[in-house]
């Protein structure tokens, strides 16, 4: 795996270099350790995943003819993501106390929504993907900044945080230089993309505890994120939508039947290897 | 201004704005207008609403929906 040295920070993981002494990590127990180790390598992986989901959003704004400066954003992104894979190995690294392979990679497959025409399926592939995963991501990350206290976590968490908000606007950009007629099309499948999105990260494997120490270290607690995905729907999302005109009265149904607050991200307490 | 303002301010209308921006002057035009009263939604605030246990389906008044064929796709962060 390799990210491009013309990338956004010439070849450098990050934009500023990272704290290279934490003594917040020397202070923990092996068992913590090694539940961060596991936290951020699962962040390896799944930042690896959505490298590929770019390359299908490069793909797509390329068939809708895109503005270029939309195209070049969204090819930055597959390489900004090999970047947070990266940064996230080496973070894992760090608490391991040794350099950690990659982890294995996750299977991805484009969504088919196999009842929209060509062009639409391009239109919710760039949505689902920056309107919706990278706005929530970006609000998940931000709760992770305000609660993560240990420098080299908090450093990371800024840098991921930095790279995912251009992420989102590629989504919030597209659809607004998108006709009405366009936009028109999309209404009735929002409430899908909603859901299948709040379901993907509730069910993304989160294996540690719900504890003010591992929040500390970059990995929120259970009511922050469940907390982080309500504000990103509520505060981000649907907010979106209006401000571009769109109905959003069957989302705030959804979120109302959905219950984002009601019913919390699952976290599972689990030994690791 | 709260953080999470900002955070909406710099996704979504910094977002909307290159949008907006990028396209040419005929798009931008269109970008920047509101969809017309003949847009149906699909649902109201005061719609019945289920989800299913798995999350899986919804049925917002009279429309169902699914996201099956959002099966596999699964990239968070």
């Amino acid at each position: 795996m390799r990210w491009s040295e013309t990338g956004r920070w010439n070849g450098k993981v990050t934009s500023r270099p990272l704290p290279e002494c934490d003594p917040s990590i020397d202070a923990l127990s092996d068992d913590d350790r090694a539940t961060l180790v596991s936290v951020w390598h699962a962040r390896a992986a799944t930042e690896r995943r959505v490298a590929d989901s770019f390359t299908l959003v490069s793909h797509a704004l390329r068939e809708l003819n895109a503005a270029a400066d939309l195209i070049a954003l969204s090819d930055r992104a597959i390489d900004d993501e090999h970047r947070h894979a990266e940064l996230s190995r080496y973070v894992a690294s760090r608490y391991a106390g040794k350099e950690l392979d990659y982890p294995p990679l996750l299977p991805f497959s484009a969504p088919k929504h196999t009842q929209a025409s060509d062009e639409l399926r391009h239109t919710l592939h760039v949505l689902g993907q920056c309107a919706f995963n990278e706005t929530i991501a970006s609000a998940f990350l931000e709760a992770c900044c305000e609660h993560a206290n240990a420098p080299l976590a908090k450093a990371a968490c800024r840098e991921l945080l930095s790279d995912e908000i251009d992420h989102a606007r590629i989504g919030w950009a597209q659809l607004a230089a998108s006709p009405p007629v366009v936009r028109n099309q999309i209404v009735a499948w929002l409430p899908s993309l909603a859901n299948a999105n709040l379901r993907m990260w509730r069910e993304s494997p989160r294996k540690y505890p719900s504890r003010e120490l591992f929040a500390g270290h970059g990995a929120p607690s259970e009511p922050v994120i469940a907390g982080a995905l309500a504000t990103a729907f509520r505060e981000l999302i649907i907010p979106g939508f209006e401000h571009l005109g769109m109905p959003t009265g069957a989302l705030h149904t959804w979120m109302d039947a959905e219950c984002v607050a009601k019913s919390p991200v699952k976290i599972t307490e689990h030994r690791l290897q | 201004m709260p953080m999470q303002t900002k955070l909406f301010a710099s996704i979504v209308l910094f977002g909307s704005a290159l949008g907006a921006a990028a396209c040419s002057a005929t798009q931008a035009a269109d970008a920047g207008s509101t969809l017309d009263g003949s847009v149906a939604d699909s649902g109201t605030p005061d719609s019945p609403a289920t989800i299913d246990a798995a999350g899986h389906d919804a049925t917002i008044g009279d429309a169902k929906i699914h996201d099956a064929d959002l099966d596999g796709w699964h990239p968070t962060k």
